[in-house]
């Protein structure tokens, strides 16, 4: 995936303009040693490791909450490992809370990193923003922004990790691009999972889809759910599941939910749909301004965002490499074994070659 | 009193009565009105994907019915505002007008949370619609309108915005 020095480069150098040539991204596969997909937990008996060993590791680990933007209260989870390689800041998707990721930590925490985890604002264990909690509702996109800078500065680096790395899904890859444009020191690699740098209308095409919101939201508060969404109910029907081939970590995702109602979150305001559009306008335009080495993950058979604005967004983001999973569905850390293992060996060693520097 | 005393006779003269009423007849009769060349109105109208807007249209006539619109147009919102110019062609000399748009469109309001330059694009939009010149000396315009605009930023989902609106407007201005 290593791209390819252009004939530009001698003569920016020549031109004195060495500045905008950026060190090619790191090779994933080319990075020596590391873990391999058979490092990691499998699907194989998972129901009962999550019930013996997974969950009391979660259980273990440290929640607290901090003050986000506008005095929400946001949830965070911390899982420590001695002598860590690095930490690394864990932002999950939208709907998503931390606790969906206590296979992931367990992983990484095997692999010598600490995590550190935020529930984003209106989410998980954080505080929800309008009385009917099953609302998908955000002020501003840049809330989020904000909120991660805030825990990351409150929470994370008080404790000196000797590198800091950020790992985020979905809508939590939009934040973190849109963070490193914003903080673009404040991370030593990041690698996105199918983030959301532009959404999928399904079966709307786009200029309806976004004509039904921008004029919602322009025309109110947009609090109401958007066409076609509503409160949380009990997902039942796997085959049809857009987000996952596995149906053990589809299962552990559902009955997780049934287990914890405060988990649940329902669909989408036309304010986070408005808010959305224009954060992912914002972070496809970002990619030139991200100087952060970053390995995006994109799901071959992503149905939720737009892989072709992955795509976009890595050619221009300097330090940027993709690897795609072919079949892979949007949420590539909960896929079955096979694909979900590959990429977080791939994290991983992104992560190890970055943890190996001084 | 010779001026006076001659006046008096042509007065009394036979026929005099129905000349005279005759000349002011000629010098009372309307002369044919000029035709407007424009009218400037001003207005607002409703819609989608901007819900709300101010507007003000000029409209240049060309003996009496519509030839070309020049209009501007603010559609003030925190979520998708824009500041355009319009031109319309009346191909029929009728309502029906065709014509571009360029905006100015800001995704977002300058005076929102987290609004930054790369909220601002460019939009070029091609609009179809109808407007009707009503009411008494035309003094009323109601506009219907449908369009698209293409916006030259890298979001598949906001590259192509759909339009259609209704608006009235008021004339302040005839020449």
């Amino acid at each position: 995936m290593r791209r390819a020095p252009s004939l530009l480069v001698p003569l920016l150098l020549l031109a004195g303009c060495g500045k905008a040539v950026k060190e090619a991204p790191v090779n994933v596969s080319e990075v020596a040693g590391g873990p391999t997909a058979a490092s990691f937990s499998s699907e194989l008996g998972l129901e009962a490791r999550d019930v013996d060993a997974i969950q009391p590791q979660y259980g273990a680990g440290e929640d607290g909450t901090l003050a986000g933007v506008d005095g929400v209260q946001l949830h965070y989870h911390v899982q420590r490992v001695q002598d860590a390689k690095g930490a690394v800041v864990l932002l999950p998707g939208r709907t998503e809370a931390v606790a969906k990721y206590a296979e992931v930590m367990f992983d990484l925490n095997a692999q010598g990193y600490s995590v550190y985890a935020l529930d984003h604002r209106g989410q998980g264990e954080s505080e929800r923003m309008l009385p009917n909690r099953f609302k998908g509702y955000v002020k501003h996109f840049d809330d989020y922004v904000t909120d991660l800078q805030s825990f990351v500065t409150t929470v994370v680096l008080p404790e000196q990790p000797a590198k800091l790395f950020l790992l985020a899904h979905s809508m939590g890859g939009a934040v973190s691009v849109l963070h490193a444009a914003k903080h673009p020191g404040t991370f030593d690699a990041l690698a996105l999972s199918a983030p959301m740098l532009d959404i999928s209308t399904g079966a709307f095409p786009a200029p309806v889809a976004s004509a039904i919101s921008l004029t919602s939201c322009g025309g109110s508060d947009g609090t109401d759910y958007a066409v076609g969404s509503g409160d949380y109910k009990t997902e039942t029907d796997f085959e049809n599941n857009t987000v996952t081939r596995s149906a053990t970590r589809w299962a552990l995702k559902v009955q997780q939910l049934e287990d914890n109602p405060r988990l649940q979150l329902g669909g989408v305001t036309y304010r986070f749909v408005c808010e959305s559009l224009r954060a992912c306008n914002r972070a496809q335009q970002s990619g030139a301004q991200n100087p952060v080495p970053t390995l995006l993950l994109q799901a071959g058979a992503d149905t939720i965002v737009l892989p072709q604005a992955q795509a976009k967004y890595c050619a221009e983001a300097p330090g940027c490499q993709l690897s795609r999973f072919d079949g892979a569905k949007h949420e590539i850390l909960m896929e079955a074994d096979a694909a979900r293992n590959e990429a977080l060996a791939q994290v991983v060693r992104f992560f190890n070659h970055f943890a190996a520097e001084n | 009193m010779r001026t006076l005393a001659l006046a008096l006779s042509l007065v009394a003269a036979p026929g005099f009565a129905e000349e005279f009423a005759a000349r002011a007849a000629v010098s009372a009769a309307p002369t044919a009105a000029a035709p407007a060349r424009y009218r400037l109105y001003a207005g607002a109208k409703l819609g989608l994907v901007h819900p709300f807007g101010v507007n003000a249209v000029a409209s240049l006539l060309d003996g009496g019915r519509q030839a070309w619109d020049v209009d501007l147009l603010w559609e003030p919102s925190g979520y998708l505002q824009s500041y355009s110019v319009g031109a319309g062609w009346h191909p029929l000399s009728g309502a029906l007008y065709v014509g571009p748009r360029v905006r100015w469109l800001q995704f977002g309001a300058p005076w929102e949370r987290g609004f930054s330059a790369t909220d601002n694009h460019l939009g070029l939009s091609a609009e179809v619609g109808g407007r009707w010149m009503l009411g008494p000396g035309d003094k009323g315009l109601l506009s219907v309108s449908g369009g698209a605009t293409w916006v030259p930023t890298q979001s598949g989902t906001l590259q192509w915005l759909l339009g259609l609106n209704v608006g009235f407007a008021w004339r302040v201005l005839e020449r």
